[in-house]
C-alpha cells in the first residue's frame, strides 16, 4: 500500500500539529494543524506555489518519526482534491490520477520543499510571527493576481 | 345708751305732747319724777317699753288702741283719726364717736264708731327736724334692730328698766337678771373673743394639717426633684464627656485630614488605581482579542489546505479535466473495479460468453477507468477549477485572504490596543510608586472611620442632649410646682414655725381667755359679794347676811347659814339696791381696770335704771339705807317716788337731784273728795303743789300733765 513520509524539512515544525506530543528540547510552535496529513497537504500546496509548477528535482529525505502516513488517510473529501490537484498541474497528465505512488512521491517532494520554505521564515521572522507569515503568504497569492 | 329726752302724745293717761329732758351731764345723774298713787309713773314704763319694742313692748300684747289716751279719743268725732306717739332722743356709742337720734313710735287709729277703733297702723319713724318731711318711715327696721340690740327685751322687766326692783320680784325672775349679769360681765364679749379664738385654733389647726399635708407633698415632690437632679447631672456629664469624645475625634479628624493633604489627594490615587485598572482590563481585552485573532488566522491557514498557492493550477487543470469529460472518463460512471467484476464473470454484462474480443475491449476500458477514490476527487475538482461558483479555488481563494487580511488587521489593532495599554499601566505604575499610596489609603480608611465615629457620637450626643431638654423640662416644672405649692401653703420651715407659734399663741389665749373669764368671774363674784355683803350686812338688823350665788351671781339673804325668803320691813329692798349699787361699781372699777389693760368694750356706764316707788314698804331703817344708796347706782338714776316717799326722801334726796319732775293728775271730782287736801300738796324748795286737780268742767275722762319742778 502506498504511503507518504514526512520529509526531514519537517521536523521542527511538527509542533505545529496539535496531536504532535512534544519532545524534550523542542521549541513551541503555534499549534495550526490538526494532524500531520494537514501539515503535509498544506506544505505540498506551499512548495508547488514555491516552484511555480516545477518538478522538484532534490532528492527528498524522510523521517523516521513519525511514521509514512497510509495514503488512505488522504483520500478524504478535503485532502484529495489537493493532491489530484498538484499532481495534475505538475504533471500535466491525466493518467497520473491512476498512479498512487507517483501522487505520493509528488506530494512528499513539494511538501518538503513547502516544509523549506516555512523553515526559512522561521528562521527569518521568528516563531512568534511565523502564523502572520504564512497567513500574509496566502494572502499574497490573491493580491499578487490582482 | 343715754336718754336725753322723752316725749309722748296722747299715751295712757297722759293728753297732749308731755316731755321730759334727762340730765346726761356727769357721771351720775339723778332725776327724781314726783306723782300722787294711779296718777301715771307707770305708764312712763309702759310707754318707754313700747317705744323700745313696739306691740311686743305693750303687756299681754293688748290692742295699741288701749294705750291711746281715753281723753284724746273722746275729743276725736267718729271717722276721723287720730295718733299717740312715744318719742325718745338718745346717745350712743358708734365706733369711736357719740351719735344723737331721735325716734318715734306712733299708733294710728280711726274711730268707726261711737266706742269702736279701728287699728290703723303702727311703726318707728326717724325724726329729720331739718327734712321737709319731718319723719321717715324705718321700712327696713333697721333702727328696730339697734334699739333691740342696745336693749334686749328679756332685759327690760328683769333689770334695766326694771319698775319695782324692790318689791321681791328681784329674786324670782333668775333667767333675765342672770342675762343681765352676763352683760355686766360682758359674757357675751368674752364668748365672742373665746369663739374668734377658737376659731382662729380652728383655722390654724386646719391650715397646720393642710400644710403637714402639703409639706409632705412638697417633701415627696423635692425628693423627686432630687431624683430628677441627679438623673440632669448625670446627663450632663454623658453629654459633657460625649461632646468631649466628639471634639477628640474632630480633632483626629483634622489631623488626618492635614496629614492627608499633605501627602496627596486620596481622589486623584483612587483615580489612578481606576485608570490603572482599566488599562489593566483594556490590557486583557487586547490580548483576548490577539488570540482570538491568531487563532482566527491558524483556523484560516489550516482551513484552507493552501488553495490560494494553487490558484494558478486551476486553468491547466480544468483543460486536462475537460479531456478526461471529453474521453467519458469523467464523470466516472463505471470504475475498474466494475470492470474487474465484469471479466472475472463467464458472461459479459450483455449475456454473451467471453470472448476474446469481449475481453480485450473491456480491459482496453479498463485502463481508462479510475477508481472511485479517483473518481470522487476528481468530481470535487471539476467544481474546484471553474472559473466562478462559490466551491471555485478562486472564489475559495479569494474568501480566504479577505478573512485573513480581516484577521491580520485585528490582530495589528489588538497588538496596538495591548501596546497602548501596556504603556499606560507602566505609566500608571510609575506614577503610583511615587505616591504613598498605602499611607494615603491608610488615613482615608481612618478619616472614613473616624467619620463614622463623628456621626455615630453626634448621634449619641444629640440623643442624650433631647434626653436632657426633656429632663430640664421636667426638673423646670417640677420646680415651678414646688414654687407654686410653696406659695400657696407658704410651705417652708418659717411659715411652719411661724403657724405653729400662731396655734401655740392661740392655745395660749383660749386658754388664757376662759382663765381670765373665769378668774374675772371669780373675781366678780369676790367683789360682789364684798360690796353687797358690806353694804347690807352692816345694815341688816335681824343678824341676816346678803349672799351672792357662786354660778348664777344672783343675791339671797341668809339667815344662820341658810337662805330664807320669809323676810319683812325692807331687807329684800335693800338687798337689791344693795346689789344694784354694787354692780355699778364694779361696772365702773372693771371698766376702768379694763380700760388701763387697753381692752375697750364700750362705755359699760351708760346705762340708766328707771325705779318705779323703790321705798315702798320698808322700814324707815331699811329705807334710809336704800335713800343713801340711790344716787350712786348709775350714771342716768330715774327714780319715780309718790306722796309718802317723797316726804320721806325729800330732805335726803332733792338737793342731790339734778332734775326733778311732777305729774299733775285731773280726776273726777269725786275721786279728788276721797283724798284729804293735805294728801294732794306736794313740797318742794320752790313750793308747795297739788299734783292732784279736779278735772276741768265738761271733761270726763282722767289725764295726767307732766310738769318741770327742777
Amino acid at each position: 500500500m502506498p504511503n507518504i513520509r514526512v520529509p526531514e524539512s519537517a521536523k521542527q515544525l511538527l509542533p505545529m500539529c496539535r496531536k504532535h506530543d512534544l519532545l524534550p528540547g523542542e521549541n513551541e510552535l503555534p499549534q495550526c494543524f490538526e494532524t500531520y496529513a494537514d501539515l503535509m497537504v498544506f506544505a505540498a500546496a506551499y512548495g508547488y506555489s514555491e516552484l511555480h509548477g516545477s518538478i522538484p528535482k532534490r532528492k527528498t529525505k524522510f523521517l523516521s518519526t513519525p511514521n509514512p502516513i497510509d495514503f488512505e488517510i488522504f483520500k478524504t473529501d478535503r485532502r484529495y482534491p489537493p493532491i489530484l490537484l498538484i499532481a495534475l498541474a505538475a504533471s500535466k497528465d491525466k493518467d497520473v490520477v491512476r498512479d498512487e505512488s507517483l501522487l505520493c512521491k509528488l506530494t512528499e517532494d513539494y511538501a518538503a520543499v513547502g516544509f523549506e520554505k516555512i523553515m526559512k521564515i522561521q528562521a527569518q521572522q521568528g516563531a512568534t510571527s511565523l502564523i502572520l507569515q504564512i497567513a500574509n503568504a496566502l494572502a499574497q497569492q490573491e493580491d499578487d493576481r490582482i | 345708751m343715754v336718754i336725753k329726752k322723752i316725749t309722748f302724745q296722747n299715751i295712757l293717761t297722759y293728753y297732749g305732747e308731755q316731755s321730759i329732758e334727762l340730765p346726761i351731764d356727769g357721771d351720775r345723774t339723778l332725776t327724781i319724777l314726783v306723782g300722787p298713787n294711779n296718777s301715771g309713773k307707770t305708764s312712763i314704763i309702759r310707754a318707754l317699753k313700747f317705744w323700745f319694742y313696739g306691740r311686743d313692748g305693750i303687756a299681754d300684747r293688748k290692742d295699741p288702741v288701749s294705750y291711746i289716751s281715753n281723753r284724746a279719743k273722746a275729743e276725736t268725732p267718729i271717722g276721723k283719726s287720730l295718733e299717740a306717739w312715744v318719742e325718745i332722743t338718745f346717745e350712743r356709742q358708734v365706733k369711736e364717736d357719740r351719735e344723737t337720734k331721735t325716734l318715734r313710735r306712733v299708733i294710728e287709729a280711726k274711730r268707726t264708731a261711737e266706742s269702736r277703733w279701728e287699728l290703723r297702723s303702727t311703726g318707728l319713724f326717724v325724726s329729720r327736724p331739718t327734712e321737709r318731711i319731718p319723719l321717715m318711715a324705718d321700712e327696713s327696721d333697721r333702727f328696730q334692730r339697734i334699739i333691740e340690740s342696745m336693749v334686749p327685751k328679756a332685759l327690760f322687766d328683769a333689770f334695766y328698766f326694771k319698775g319695782e326692783p324692790l318689791d321681791g320680784k328681784l329674786l324670782g325672775d333668775v333667767s333675765g337678771i342672770r342675762s343681765a349679769l352676763g352683760q355686766f360681765l360682758h359674757e357675751d364679749q368674752w364668748e365672742e373673743a373665746q369663739d374668734a379664738v377658737g376659731e382662729i385654733r380652728e383655722n390654724l389647726s386646719k391650715k397646720l394639717s393642710k400644710l403637714t399635708s402639703a409639706n409632705s407633698e412638697l417633701q415627696s415632690k423635692l425628693k423627686e426633684l432630687s431624683q430628677w437632679e441627679i438623673k440632669l447631672e448625670a446627663q450632663r456629664k454623658a453629654l459633657s464627656d460625649e461632646e468631649s469624645s466628639l471634639e477628640a475625634s474632630q480633632a483626629l479628624h483634622l489631623q488626618e485630614t492635614q496629614k492627608l493633604e499633605s501627602l496627596g489627594d486620596e481622589e486623584a490615587a483612587r483615580s489612578i488605581r481606576t485608570k490603572l485598572s482599566s488599562a489593566q482590563q483594556r490590557f486583557k481585552a487586547a490580548e483576548s482579542q490577539l488570540r482570538s485573532a491568531e487563532e482566527g488566522l491558524k483556523s484560516e491557514i489550516s482551513n484552507s489546505l493552501g488553495l490560494p498557492f494553487l490558484v494558478s493550477t486551476a486553468e491547466p487543470v480544468s483543460r486536462i479535466l475537460k479531456e478526461m469529460e471529453d474521453d467519458n472518463i469523467l464523470p466516472a460512471d463505471i470504475t475498474d473495479g466494475f470492470v474487474d467484476r465484469v471479466l472475472s464473470k463467464k458472461s459479459c454484462i450483455c449475456g454473451k460468453p467471453h470472448d476474446s474480443s469481449s475481453r480485450s475491449n473491456w480491459e482496453a476500458y479498463k485502463a481508462r477507468t479510475l477508481n472511485a477514490d479517483a473518481g470522487a476527487g476528481l468530481r470535487k475538482l471539476l467544481d474546484w477549477v471553474k472559473p466562478q461558483g462559490t466551491l471555485s479555488i478562486k472564489s475559495r481563494s479569494k474568501e480566504i485572504s479577505k478573512n485573513i487580511a480581516r484577521l491580520v488587521k485585528e490582530r495589528l489593532d489588538a497588538i496596538t490596543a495591548k501596546n497602548e495599554a501596556d504603556t499606560e499601566i507602566k505609566a500608571l505604575q510609575s506614577h503610583m510608586e511615587n505616591i504613598p499610596i498605602e499611607e494615603i489609603a491608610r488615613i482615608g480608611k481612618s478619616l472614613r472611620e473616624l467619620s463614622e465615629q463623628i456621626r455615630s457620637k453626634e448621634n449619641r450626643a444629640r440623643t442624650i442632649s433631647d434626653a436632657l431638654r426633656i429632663t430640664e423640662y421636667n426638673t423646670k416644672n417640677l420646680k415651678s410646682e414646688i414654687q407654686d405649692l410653696s406659695k400657696k401653703s407658704g410651705v417652708d420651715q418659717n411659715a411652719f414655725k411661724k403657724l405653729t407659734t400662731s396655734k401655740d399663741k392661740a392655745d395660749r389665749l383660749h386658754k388664757a381667755l376662759t382663765e381670765c373669764r373665769s378668774r374675772l368671774g371669780l373675781y366678780f363674784h369676790r367683789n360682789l359679794q364684798s360690796n353687797v355683803s358690806s353694804i347690807y350686812d352692816s345694815k341688816s338688823t335681824d343678824g341676816s347676811k346678803a349672799h351672792i350665788h357662786r354660778q348664777t351671781l344672783l343675791p339671797a339673804i341668809h339667815v344662820n347659814g341658810q337662805a330664807t325668803r320669809e323676810l319683812g320691813g325692807g331687807q329684800s329692798q335693800l338687798l337689791a339696791l344693795a346689789y344694784v349699787v354694787s354692780l355699778a361699781k364694779l361696772r365702773q372699777s372693771m371698766h376702768e381696770q379694763l380700760e388701763e389693760l387697753n381692752i375697750r368694750l364700750g362705755r359699760i356706764d351708760d346705762l340708766s335704771f328707771f325705779m318705779d316707788s323703790p321705798f315702798g314698804h320698808m322700814e324707815e331703817h331699811y329705807k334710809r339705807a336704800a335713800v343713801e344708796l340711790v344716787p350712786h347706782c348709775a350714771r342716768q338714776m330715774f327714780v319715780f317716788v309718790w306722796k309718802e316717799e317723797w316726804d320721806f326722801v325729800r330732805p335726803l334726796l332733792e338737793k342731790k337731784a339734778d332734775a326733778i319732775y311732777a305729774i299733775e293728775f285731773a280726776t273726777s271730782r269725786e275721786d279728788l273728795d276721797k283724798v284729804e287736801k293735805p294728801q294732794r300738796k306736794y313740797s318742794f324748795s320752790s313750793g308747795s303743789r297739788d299734783l292732784l286737780v279736779s278735772l276741768p268742767k265738761g271733761e270726763v275722762y282722767p289725764y295726767s300733765t307732766i310738769l318741770k319742778i327742777k
